[in-house]
């Protein structure tokens, strides 16, 4: 399944804490808006849409902001489909 | 005897460091008659220093979590006659002493000990409050051996005798009771993980390996969420034989995930409140447990007394500890002159197994943290603007976005100030996942509209 960044933000605003609207390039870690819990939370529902994401596999960067978790799972899609 | 005994990012300590570093803090205090002490944590060596010196010179110490909002802290660090932080890494305040100064002291090497006695109090532990203000526990030398005696005869603890123990738990929060005492008790390497380091799960995982533990001290949450990467698995902590979990629920699917990537690892799921050190009940968990809620401790091993008496679950005898300040709470003595702690869980006990059912008050627990939606309601009144305010707790529980907060304001703050302001009066963990905020009618204190400005 391809993962849009929207699909990434939709997911975020279920799991975190946030008021205003998440934005493709919104900071997650730093800001304190993604926490470990929102972590796992995102991290299983992008399993259950078949798109199992190790973070161990990625710098701390690429978890910042919508953008590059979409990023992360687009080369995961391209890794598999190899 | 050069083997390092603490493991930390901000440094390490050999044995003969942390006595001769303890020994010094423990001289300095003992010279200055101190009585009580808080240590702001973080992770620093001198931290894990000073809170042996504390209790070699037989100070009762405040573990004050160096996150916590400024005037929440003040408040914690108010009850204390002398405040020690690590001026490397952690900020103190006015007058607090750097724990460097200290140990480069040329003080005692060696300290006397002052004689035991179980009423001592041996460390004060703040949780959250319903009135809005941090409730302080203070639990005494004999409430800490008797959690010691019981933990140290658990069964798996007891065959194992882990030698390396792997710390989640900040110093402020009494899970991490498990694994310090156990630790500074038996002489066991210490290994422990800063709290935003998740973030960066290699280095997460580094530290998990170097730890090279046989005993993990966890949530339940942290298991999960260290189960969210593959390589969570016996390759990566092959001496791993025992996890101790306690703080909230265990939920059976990860007691399974644990068992399938951990082949022959134990399970302890514990239960206590802080208001009795730690924890008090364990039951080890099989694999043939798992198809349903799993218990929290064996009958016939506990801490005290553990009872439930009409639904609720009662501790009695010597790991009852009391609240500071005159509170009451929960605590009594029993007729037979015994301690004894209403705990407000609501458990049932079946075929020898304590099972614990959830709180028959509001208290929550998000990341095993304590929490009372009172609380975070009496600090949004605090804030200017706020006339009323109900925080909810929704049915996925366990995350902070489970928490929501509905706010009536006068118009003349916004939900975003709300939120900042909201953020300087409790920790992080309180806050409230959403804040939605709608703008009352003015009414005055006897209900009536206010007209005109």
């Amino acid at each position: 399944m391809n993962i849009t960044v929207e699909t990434i933000i939709s997911l975020l605003s279920e799991f975190c804490e946030h008021d205003g609207a998440i934005t493709p390039e919104t900071e997650l870690l730093d800001s304190g808006i993604l926490d470990s819990l929102g972590f796992i939370e995102l991290l299983n529902a992008l399993e259950d849409m078949g798109c199992p994401v190790q973070p161990t596999q990625f710098p701390r960067e690429s978890f910042a902001t919508p953008q590059r978790i979409a990023e992360i799972c687009h080369l995961q899609n391209a890794a598999a489909e190899q | 005897m050069n083997e390092i005994i603490y493991l930390s990012g901000a440094g390490t300590l050999t044995q003969p460091q942390l006595e001769l570093y303890s020994c010094r803090i423990a001289a300095y205090l003992s010279a200055r008659g101190v009585r009580i002490a808080a240590v702001i944590t973080g992770r620093s060596p001198l931290v894990y220093a000073a809170i042996r010196g504390c209790i070699i010179a037989g100070v009762c110490y405040i573990p004050a979590d160096e996150a916590l909002p400024e005037q929440r802290r003040r408040m914690i660090l108010a009850e204390a006659e002398l405040v020690l932080y690590d001026g490397g890494g952690l900020s103190g305040e006015t007058g607090a002493v750097d724990l460097r100064e200290i140990v480069n002291q040329d003080l005692p090497e060696q300290a006397e000990l002052p004689p035991l006695c179980s009423a001592r109090p041996a460390y004060r532990i703040y949780t959250s409050g319903t009135t809005g203000a941090p409730k302080g526990i203070e639990v005494s030398l004999g409430n800490v051996g008797s959690f010691l005696r019981w933990f140290m005869t658990i069964p798996a603890i007891a065959e194992i005798r882990p030698r390396s123990v792997l710390n989640q738990a900040m110093f402020s929060f009494d899970l991490s009771v498990a694994d310090l005492y156990y630790s500074l008790f038996t002489g066991a390497r210490l290994t422990v993980i800063e709290r935003g380091l998740w973030q960066d799960f290699g280095g997460l995982f580094r530290r998990i390996r170097d730890s090279r533990a046989e005993l993990a001290v966890f949530t339940p949450a942290f298991a999960e969420l260290c189960l969210c990467d593959a390589s969570f698995s016996r390759e990566l902590l092959p001496e791993l034989r025992v996890i101790f979990f306690c703080g909230e629920v265990l939920k059976p699917e990860v007691a399974v995930k644990l068992f399938r990537r951990f082949p022959g690892l134990r399970i302890i799921n514990a239960y206590g409140p802080t208001e009795c050190c730690c924890a008090v009940t364990a039951a080890e968990i099989t694999p043939d447990m798992t198809d349903r809620a799993l218990p929290v401790g064996e009958m016939s091993h506990t801490a005290g007394e553990v009872r439930v008496e009409n639904g609720e679950i009662v501790i009695y005898g010597e790991s009852v500890a009391g609240y500071t300040g005159g509170l009451t709470g929960g605590f009594s003595a029993a007729t037979d002159g015994r301690r004894c702690f209403h705990t407000g869980d609501s458990g049932c006990i079946e075929n020898g197994m304590l099972y614990f059912n959830g709180r028959l008050d509001r208290q929550v627990k998000i990341m095993g943290y304590r929490i009372e939606p009172e609380d975070i309601e009496n600090n949004l009144l605090k804030i200017p603007g706020v006339l009323q305010a109900a925080v909810r707790v929704s049915g996925r529980g366990g995350s902070r976005s489970a928490l929501s907060a509905e706010v009536r304001t006068d118009g003349s703050v916004t939900t975003e100030e709300i939120r900042r302001r909201l953020s300087e009066l409790v920790p992080q963990y309180m806050l409230p996942g959403r804040i939605t905020t709608s703008e009352a009618l003015p009414v005055s204190a006897n209900g009536k509209l206010k007209r005109g400005n």
